[in-house]
């Protein structure tokens, strides 16, 4: 099976402005990045998505559920969800920043996150495997990949509990900014990622870094969450799409 | 640890009724008992037990080159392991993923600017640093590990003593230079800052706690170790376990936390002061 055809995403548009303001593309501090999601980007994975706001470009391919061999200790009665995050050469960063990385603590990470919406009890002696590649870096890519990879566990149509939509905000000199690029990431003194459950409404990854009184936390939270929950309507509306033009609608 | 799905239920819902099987309350903390100065050859070294669960830390200071974007900041390195001893089962113990989540949790907790304050660990603009190695081995693990390997890093980067080091300004047109002491009695103490502590509170049943043992580990849900420093701020927030979580009812529950942080941090800090002092006929 080869490429289909491009199946846009939905988009989100801004406003191109000329005046320059702190953010770029005059970006208000509480607005999201365009972003495009598409799903069936490998045609030999069971499963697989994209996902690109504006620099930030990750795709994700799920493969299984796969039988288990080995490990005889392993919990049997549920699937095993493995996850391995990899980046490109040119994602953007420089040698010494990938090294800095913890991408083992994030594999983890995501590995949590989706072990909350899939129904694992479902899968019984059997590992999923979850390959996130970042083509590029421009910030928020922990997030992209948690949401990415939401995307390609429906497009394998492993069984779900809800869909799940991840989104980070930064704070730079005491100024809350939602989706923040790289740049961003970098001058900031503090980051929280949440990821939200569409359905049930509740978070299942809290991450925060930096130092915040705690109204402050509760504040930036909130944000992420309303900024997770635009997201997730994004990621129904690009399945929902995927899934009509699957019917021939 | 493997338990049963019965066992789970048994602890979930004593939990509910707020009984716990070392007859604690849901907010209580076990006993937290905290040595420092253990190990001689090392610049620092603490030891924390809480309940069966047992951490060592020791701190290796090194002359380094200066980091940071004006290479005016020293570094601080975290390794962590579980040891062989550690009662875990050893394909879990043997898995990266458990060391690495230890050792990049306390490294974002402590490489924090505010909580370490690296600048102080520089000694010469753009050269010179001091270099912290940081060694957390957990020798038993009995429930919230990571609390207290904080507890043991804090109190061990608090009590590190390295020697004395003058700089020379140089004169016009050389370089500043610096001279290291290598008189024991001349060693002080390295940061003065205020270290944050974690503390993780587990969801089991629908009830929060604090301070879960390895049973209570095994059957929880949702855990949220929040990073606290003296003045109840929060500094980090890590979610582990697999369950999703109400945000909005979390409020109380993160409030008790911070406390519960304060209260330890000021407990440390109370060990802290009867050590710090050096004592010997020649001192």
């Amino acid at each position: 099976m080869g490429l289909r055809e491009f199946d846009y995403g939905p988009l989100v548009s801004v406003e191109r402005g000329t005046e320059v303001t702190t953010r770029e593309r005059k970006r208000q501090w509480n607005e999201l990045r365009p972003l495009f999601m598409r799903t069936r980007m490998v045609s030999h994975a069971a499963g697989s998505s994209y996902l690109e706001a504006e620099n930030s470009k990750v795709i994700c391919s799920v493969n299984g559920p796969l039988a288990n061999t080995g490990g005889r200790t392993e919990a049997i009665e549920r699937a095993k969800i493995s996850c391995y995050i990899s980046r490109t050469k040119f994602c953007g960063l420089e040698d010494d920043e990938l090294e800095k990385r913890a991408t083992t603590e994030y594999e983890g990470i995501v590995c949590r996150a989706l072990e909350s919406i899939v129904r694992v009890e479902q899968y019984p002696k059997s590992t999923i495997e979850v390959h996130v590649l970042v083509i590029e870096d421009d910030g928020s890519t922990l997030s992209a990949a948690i949401t990415c990879a939401c995307l390609a566990l429906a497009d394998a149509k492993i069984e779900l509990r809800e869909l799940m939509a991840c989104c980070s905000v930064v704070n730079a000199n005491g100024q809350l900014l939602l989706d923040p690029t790289l740049d961003e990431e970098k001058e900031a003194s503090g980051s929280v990622l949440v990821s939200y459950l569409a359905t049930s409404g509740k978070v299942s990854t809290v991450f925060q870094t930096g130092q915040l009184a705690y109204d402050e936390m509760a504040q930036a939270v909130e944000l992420t969450i309303s900024g997770a929950r635009e997201i997730a309507v994004l990621v129904r509306n690009c399945l929902r799409q995927r899934e009509s033009k699957d019917r021939g609608l | 640890m493997h338990i049963s799905s019965t066992e789970v239920d048994y602890i979930a819902l004593g939990a509910s009724s707020d009984f716990r099987a070392d007859g604690r309350h849901a907010f209580e903390f076990r006993d937290v008992i905290v040595e420092s100065h253990l190990v001689p050859s090392v610049s620092g070294s603490s030891r924390a037990q809480v309940g069966g669960t047992d951490v060592l830390v020791y701190v290796k200071a090194e002359l380094g080159p200066a980091q940071g974007k004006n290479g005016t900041e020293g570094v601080i390195t975290f390794t962590a392991h579980y040891s062989s001893v550690t009662g875990l089962d050893n394909e879990v113990r043997t898995s990266n993923m458990l060391n690495a989540e230890l050792e990049e949790s306390l490294n974002r907790l402590f490489s924090e600017k505010q909580a370490a304050n690296l600048e102080r660990l520089c000694l010469l603009e753009g050269r010179v640093a001091w270099t912290l190695l940081v060694d957390v081995t957990v020798l038993k693990a009995d429930g919230n590990v990571l609390d207290v390997a904080s507890f043991a890093v804090r109190n061990a980067l608090l009590s590190t003593l390295v020697p004395h080091v003058e700089v020379i300004r140089g004169e016009e047109g050389e370089a500043d230079e610096i001279e290291v002491d290598d008189e024991p009695a001349s060693r002080r103490l390295l940061l003065e800052g205020d270290p944050p502590v974690f503390i993780s509170v587990c969801l089991l049943g629908s009830k929060w706690m604090l301070d879960a043992s390895q049973d209570e580990e095994a059957s929880m849900t949702s855990k949220l170790s929040v990073g606290v420093n003296s003045s109840g701020k929060v500094c980090g927030i890590v979610k582990a376990g697999e369950g999703a979580l109400e945000w909005d009812g979390l409020g109380d529950t993160l409030k008790t936390a911070a406390n519960m942080g304060v209260k330890i941090i000021e407990g440390l800090r109370k060990v802290q002061a009867s050590r710090a002092e050096t004592v010997g006929f020649f001192a």
